[in-house]
C-alpha cells in the first residue's frame, strides 16, 4: 500500500516537473527558421540534382532536357549554399573554420569547373533561332518551330 | 496495482489535455515556454501511461482475477509467453496499448523536433494531443482494464485458443503502430494547414514516421492473412471481412499518400490531394478501431459488442470535418504554381496512381459499410459479399499491375517517345514471351491466368530493370564493387530503390493470388478409417482417428497418408480438432507445403464412436509465393524506411558536387 502510494506520488511528481520546466531552465536554442528553411532547400535541390542523375543515367531523361534542368539545380544550389553561409556568419559572427589546402584547392578547381560549365550552358541555353527567335537546344540542327538550319555548336564533353 | 493504474490513467489524462489547452494557448500567444510547457504536457502523458501499461503487466502475471480484465483473458495454466499477450486480447487493453503507443510516439516526434520546426510543433503538439485525450478518456471511462469485479473467480476464463499462436505478438502490435503511426502526417498536416506554411517540410517531416507506419501496417495485415489460412481452416487467407477491411481502408489511404507526396516533393504539385491523403488515412485508421470494436459489423473477429462505438464514429467524423474544413480555408494558397506540361509524364501517372488508390478505397468502403446503411435505411442488414470486392477489385488490382510496370519508366515534366520505347522494350518483350510460353504450354487453357501472370512478368521485368539500371550506374560511375554499389544504392537513394523492391512483392503477390484464386480445388467428403479422397492427382487416405487429453484440451487427432498420382507415398500429415475448457472448438489444419502448392487438411464434423469424419481437403497453388511476396513487400518497405547513415565527403558541397560533376561528365 505504501509502496503504490509512494509509486504515484512519485508519478505525480515527475508531471508536474515535466509541465514546469520550460518555465523554470533555459529553452533549447530553437534553429533559426530561415536557414532552417534554407537548409531544406538545399537537401531537396541536393537530391533533385541526384534524382536528375539517376533519371539520366537510366535513360528517362532526354540530354538536353537534362543538362538545362540541372544546370538551373546547380545555379539555385549555389545561391542556397551562399545564402547560408551568410547567415551562419551572421549568426556566429565568426569565420567558418577553413577546409584542410588540399580540399580548398579541390574546392576551387571544381567551382571554376562549374562555374565554366554553368556559362556555357547558359550562354547556349539562351540561343533562339535567328529566323523566328524560338529558342532552340544546344544541339538541335534545325529549329524546332519553323525547321531554318541552324550552326551547330556541339558540346564538347571535358 | 489497481489503484496505481487508476491513477496513472487520470495523471494521463489530466497531462494530455493540458498539452492540447496551453498547446493552443502558446500557439495562439506565441510564447515558446508555453509551448514548451504543453510537449512537458505530452511526455508526462507518456510516462504515465507507461505506469498504467506497467501495472497492466504486473497484474496479468500475478493472475490477480479480482481484476475483470484479468479473470476474462487469462486463465491459471497460461503461459507466461501468452499472459502478457493477453494485455491486448480485449477492448480495454487494445485501447490502452493504443494510447499507450501513441503517447511514445509523440514523444518520439517531440524529440526529434526539438529544435526543428519550431513554427509547426505548436500545432503538430496540439494535434497529437487531441488524439492523445481522447484515447485516454476512452480508456478511462469506457475501457478501463482496471476494473474490478465484487468477488475475485477461482479461476480465470483463459486466452481464447485461437489467440494462443506467436501471430499475438506480432499481428495486432504491427497493426495498431501503423494505425497510431498515421496520426504524424496527420498532425502535421492539420500543423501546416494551420500555420498556413503549405511547402513540403511538413511532409518530410513526416516522412520516416509514415513510412514506418506504413511498413508496419502492411506488415501487420500479411501477417494476419497467413494467420488466418494457417489457424482458421477454412482454406483462404482473405475474405473481405469487415475487420480485414478496416485494416486494409487506411493502408489504401496510407499507401497513396506515400505515392503522391513525391510529386510535391519534387515538382511542388499536388497538394491538396496530399493534406486531403494524410487526413483520410488518419480518419480511416480510427474508423477501422471504430469498426473492430463498435461490433456494429458481424466479423469473424467476433469482439463483443460495445457502447464504444459512438465516441469513436463521432471522432472519427470530427477529423474529417476539421481537416476538411481547414484543407476549403487554405484552398486558395494551396494550388500550386507548376501545372502538369504533359499528359505522358511521371507527374501525370502519380496522379493515375492517387485515383487507383482513392478508387480501391471507395470500393472497400462501401463494401463494408452498406450493410450498416442498408440496416440503417431499410432495416434489413444486407452483406455485398466477397463476390461485390473480387468483382470490383480484381480489375483494379490488374491496372495496379500494369501501372507498376508502366510508370516508373516514365520521365519528369514530359516524356520523349524514343526513350519511352527504349525503356519499354525489355520488359514488354519479356511480357510477351510469357505470355506465348504460358498459354502454348497450357494449350490456350486458362488465358485469363496467363494473361495476368504475363502482366506481372512485364511489371516485375521493369522493378528489376530499374534495380539493375541503378545498379549499373553506381558500378560504372561510381567504379563501385557491385555489394557496395547495391549497398549505396540503398543507403543514398532509399525510396527510389526501395520503391521497385516494393514493386517486385507486390507484383509476386497479387499474381500468384491470381494463380491461387483461378486454380483452387477444394473436395470434400464423408471418410471412414481406410477410405480416400482424390484432389488435383494426390490421394488422401484417411489412417487413423486418435484422442489426446491434456488438462487444457481434448483433442481428436486426424492421421492420413498422402499418395501422389503415380503411387509415390509423399509423407503423412495430421490434423486436429481440439475443444479447450469453457472455450469454442478448433480446428488445427493439417499441411503440407511446396513451392508449386500446399495440400490443405481439415476435419469438419467427427464421429469419435464410428470413426467417422467429413474431410475437407483443398489444394491451394503458389500459396508459397503470396508469402514470399509478401516478405519482398516489407523487406523493401524496411529498406525504403531505414535510416541510413551515409557519410557525405567532407569538405562541403563543392566536394559533393565535384562527385556529381564526374558523373555527368562520364
Amino acid at each position: 500500500m505504501i509502496g503504490v502510494a509512494l509509486a504515484a506520488f512519485l508519478l505525480l511528481l515527475a508531471a508536474v516537473y515535466l509541465m514546469a520546466r520550460p518555465y523554470l531552465a533555459p529553452l533549447p536554442e530553437p534553429e533559426d527558421l530561415s536557414v532552417e528553411q534554407l537548409r531544406a532547400d538545399r537537401e531537396r535541390l541536393r537530391a533533385q540534382v541526384r534524382e536528375l542523375d539517376a533519371d539520366f543515367e537510366t535513360g528517362k531523361l532526354a540530354r538536353e532536357e537534362y543538362r538545362r534542368l540541372r544546370a538551373r539545380r546547380l545555379q539555385q544550389l549555389e545561391g542556397v549554399t551562399r545564402r547560408i553561409r551568410e547567415l551562419e556568419h551572421l549568426e556566429d559572427g565568426v569565420e567558418p573554420e577553413p577546409a584542410p589546402p588540399r580540399l580548398e584547392a579541390l574546392d576551387r578547381a571544381v567551382e571554376d569547373r562549374i562555374a565554366e560549365r554553368k556559362r556555357l550552358l547558359a550562354e547556349l541555353e539562351a540561343r533562339s533561332c535567328p529566323t523566328c527567335a524560338t529558342p532552340i537546344e544546344p544541339e538541335d540542327r534545325f529549329c524546332r518551330h519553323c525547321g531554318a538550319a541552324l550552326a551547330t555548336a556541339e558540346v564538347k564533353d571535358p | 496495482m489497481v489503484l496505481l493504474g487508476n491513477f496513472a490513467l487520470l495523471v494521463a489524462l489530466v497531462a494530455a489535455g493540458y498539452a492540447v489547452v496551453v498547446g493552443v494557448a502558446g500557439a495562439r500567444g506565441r510564447r515558446e515556454e508555453t509551448v514548451r510547457s504543453a510537449e512537458g504536457g505530452m511526455k508526462a502523458a507518456a510516462l504515465a501511461l507507461s505506469v498504467a501499461a506497467l501495472a497492466l503487466v504486473v497484474l496479468l502475471l500475478r493472475k490477480d482475477f479480482r481484476v475483470e480484465y484479468v479473470a476474462q483473458y487469462t486463465s491459471r495454466d497460461l503461459s507466461t509467453f501468452y499472459t502478457i499477450g493477453a494485455f491486448w486480447a480485449g477492448q480495454a487493453g487494445s485501447l490502452l496499448l493504443w494510447a499507450w503507443t501513441l503517447s511514445l510516439v509523440g514523444v518520439a516526434v517531440l524529440i526529434a523536433n526539438r529544435t526543428r520546426n519550431r513554427d509547426l510543433m505548436p500545432w503538430v503538439t496540439v494535434t497529437i494531443g487531441v488524439v492523445l485525450t481522447f484515447f485516454t478518456a476512452l480508456v478511462t471511462f469506457y475501457g478501463n482494464p482496471f476494473r474490478t469485479l465484487p468477488v475475485a473467480p477461482p479461476d480465470g476464463q483463459g486466452l481464447n485458443p485461437l489467440l494462443q499462436n506467436y501471430g499475438q505478438w506480432v499481428h495486432p502490435i504491427a497493426l495498431y503502430l501503423g494505425y497510431v503511426g498515421f496520426t504524424v502526417p496527420f498532425a502535421f498536416a492539420v500543423a501546416a494547414l494551420v500555420t498556413g506554411k503549405l511547402g513540403d517540410r511538413w511532409i518530410r517531416s513526416a516522412r520516416r514516421a509514415t513510412l514506418w507506419a506504413w511498413v508496419l501496417l502492411t506488415a501487420g495485415i500479411l501477417f494476419g492473412a497467413r494467420w488466418a489460412y494457417v489457424e482458421l481452416g477454412w482454406g483462404g487467407y482473405w475474405a473481405w471481412d469487415p475487420v480485414e477491411n478496416a485494416s486494409l481502408l487506411p493502408w489504401l489511404a496510407g499507401t497513396a499518400y506515400l505515392h503522391s507526396v513525391v510529386v510535391q516533393e519534387k515538382r511542388g504539385m499536388l497538394r491538396v490531394w496530399n493534406v486531403a491523403l494524410a487526413v483520410a488515412a488518419f480518419a480511416l485508421s480510427i474508423f477501422g478501431t471504430f469498426l473492430t470494436r463498435s461490433g456494429i459489423v458481424s466479423s469473424v473477429h467476433a469482439f463483443a459488442e460495445s457502447s464504444i462505438g459512438i465516441p469513436l464514429i463521432a471522432f472519427t467524423v470530427a477529423s474529417v470535418a476539421v481537416g476538411t474544413g481547414l484543407i476549403v480555408w487554405r484552398l486558395p494558397e494551396l494550388r500550386s504554381p507548376n501545372r502538369i506540361t504533359a499528359v505522358v509524364s511521371r507527374e501525370s501517372s502519380f496522379v493515375l496512381t492517387n485515383l487507383l488508390f482513392v478508387a480501391m478505397t471507395l470500393v472497400v468502403l462501401w463494401g463494408t459499410v452498406y450493410p450498416i446503411v442498408s440496416e440503417a435505411i431499410r432495416g434489413v442488414e444486407l452483406s455485398v459479399g466477397q463476390p461485390f470486392f473480387n468483382t470490383l477489385m480484381a480489375p483494379l488490382a490488374i491496372v495496379t499491375v500494369a501501372l507498376l510496370g508502366t510508370c516508373p519508366l516514365l520521365a519528369w515534366r514530359r516524356v520523349s517517345a524514343r526513350h519511352l520505347r527504349r525503356n519499354l522494350a525489355v520488359p514488354a518483350a519479356i511480357g510477351a514471351a510469357v505470355f506465348l510460353g504460358l498459354a502454348l504450354a497450357n494449350r490456350g487453357r486458362h488465358l485469363a491466368i496467363v494473361g495476368v501472370l504475363s502482366l506481372g512478368a512485364f511489371a516485375l521485368a521493369t522493378a528489376t530493370t530499374e534495380l539493375a539500371r541503378g545498379l549499373l550506374a553506381r558500378h560504372r560511375h561510381h567504379g563501385e564493387g557491385w555489394g557496395r554499389a547495391l549497398g549505396n544504392l540503398f543507403a543514398f537513394t532509399p525510396r527510389r530503390y526501395g520503391g521497385p523492391v516494393i514493386h517486385a512483392g507486390v507484383v509476386i503477390m497479387l499474381a500468384a493470388i491470381a494463380v491461387n484464386v483461378g486454380l483452387k480445388v477444394e473436395r470434400q467428403a464423408q471418410l471412414a478409417i481406410g477410405d480416400s479422397l482424390t484432389v488435383h492427382g494426390t490421394r488422401v487416405t484417411f489412417t487413423d482417428l486418435t484422442f489426446e487429453q491434456t488438462p487444457s484440451k481434448f483433442a481428436l487427432v486426424g492421421h492420413f497418408r498422402i499418395t501422389g498420382p503415380d503411387g509415390e507415398r509423399l509423407g503423412t500429415i495430421r490434423t486436429e480438432q481440439a475443444e479447450y475448457t469453457g472455450q469454442q472448438r478448433v480446428t488445427e489444419v493439417g499441411m503440407r507445403s511446396t513451392l508449386g502448392a500446399d495440400l490443405y487438411v481439415v476435419m469438419n464434423e467427427v464421429d469419435p464412436r464410428r470413426r467417422v469424419a467429413t474431410v475437407l481437403v483443398f489444394h491451394e497453388p503458389a500459396v508459397f509465393w503470396i508469402w514470399t511476396g509478401m516478405v519482398v513487400i516489407v523487406l523493401g518497405g524496411v529498406l525504403a524506411a531505414w535510416p541510413w547513415r551515409i557519410d557525405r565527403p567532407r569538405g562541403g558541397l563543392a566536394l559533393e558536387l565535384a562527385s556529381e560533376e564526374v558523373e555527368v561528365v562520364a
